[in-house]
């Protein structure tokens, strides 16, 4: 029952800066308070434009206050990805269209690779910026 | 002082503390970092404590799914009577229990002694450390307390505080949380580490 993020942290960055549910609901333009209380249980998802005024209150990314809800997406998004690429893998290669493949495929590997790179370099990032903090 | 973009639910505890009224609860992730805090009142017009204090941890479970509840075994400092308590202890270990999740008493000489050998002795002073390892908290510190005052609303968080910071210190995690007090001590002023 552990070892999992929470689909968002929007009560957690809400309540270190003491705000209550009603204000930042005003700060989003909303009545009352019942919308944010339903984002942070995860019960309905902010639109991009809400998601997006989060992210500019607490000055955190959206994929951070909606961590959970970013690795799901993510993984599913990989998964079909993986199902192109094999897809692409099995098609001719002789045909009109191997160029196009080519490129496609190309395109994954690339992105595959970037992937690799920017997860490293973020996990080193985060690495230095806790150090920093910490001195 | 504790990184925002550091969230990954390695150790989730959900540390509690019982009062005859009320229930504060604080959600570590990690030794270093606070997920939720608040108090929660355990009376109702209607429903018993065992139901009302089953809910409120329910709530607190199914949200952030810890690996484990953590809360003081003995009270003796509270004017609460053992039958309130032992109800409430029954509920949430229940609970617990029901969805599979640790549960774990902690003794409070043993909360205390890790308190008093980092030269913590009062629980002013304890909670001075915690406002100050936990900025979000710092708002809420208690004023210090005469013997003729009543205790301050917000204690209660920081007792559970305590709580969950001694159940880390008592598990695997005893360097990270002497690292992180060495580290806000140099920071603030105040007790030093023996």
């Amino acid at each position: 029952m552990h070892g999992h993020s929470l689909k968002n942290y929007l009560k957690t960055y809400r309540k270190r800066s003491g705000l209550s549910q009603r204000e930042l609901g005003q700060l989003l333009g909303y009545k009352n308070q019942g919308q944010v209380s339903r984002h942070e249980q995860s019960k309905t998802s902010p639109p991009l434009v809400i998601a997006l005024a989060y992210e500019v209150i607490f000055r955190a990314p959206v994929a951070t206050l909606f961590l959970g809800t970013h690795d799901a997406i993510r993984t599913t998004i990989e998964k079909r990805l993986a199902v192109v690429e094999k897809d692409l893998q099995g098609r001719s290669a002789k045909g009109p269209d191997a160029e196009s493949i080519a490129r496609r495929l190309e395109w994954l590997m690339e992105r595959r690779g970037l992937l690799l790179r920017t997860g490293h370099d973020s996990r080193r990032d985060d690495k230095h910026g806790r150090d920093a903090v910490g001195a | 002082m504790i990184q925002d973009a550091m969230i990954n639910t390695v150790e989730t505890l959900l540390a509690l503390e019982i009062r005859s009224q009320r229930i504060g609860f604080a959600v570590f992730d990690g030794p270093t970092r606070l997920l939720d805090w608040g108090i929660g009142t355990c009376l109702h017009p209607t429903c018993g404590l065992h139901d009302v204090v089953a809910k409120r941890v329910r709530r607190l479970l199914f949200r952030y799914r810890p690996f484990a509840v953590v809360m003081r075994r003995d009270n003796h400092y509270s004017s609460q009577t053992t039958a309130r308590l032992l109800i409430s202890v029954g509920a949430i270990r229940r609970e617990a229990r029901r969805c599979g999740v640790k549960f774990r008493l902690l003794r409070t000489k043993a909360r205390k002694r890790f308190f008093v050998r980092l030269g913590y002795n009062t629980k002013h002073q304890v909670a001075q450390l915690i406002a100050n390892l936990f900025e979000e908290l710092s708002w809420t510190v208690p004023p210090k307390r005469k013997p003729w005052n009543s205790e301050s609303y917000h204690t209660v968080i920081f007792d559970a505080a305590a709580t969950g910071l001694a159940a880390f210190a008592e598990g695997a995690n005893r360097e990270a949380v002497r690292e992180l007090i060495t580290t806000t001590e140099a920071l603030s002023p105040g007790p030093k580490m023996t």
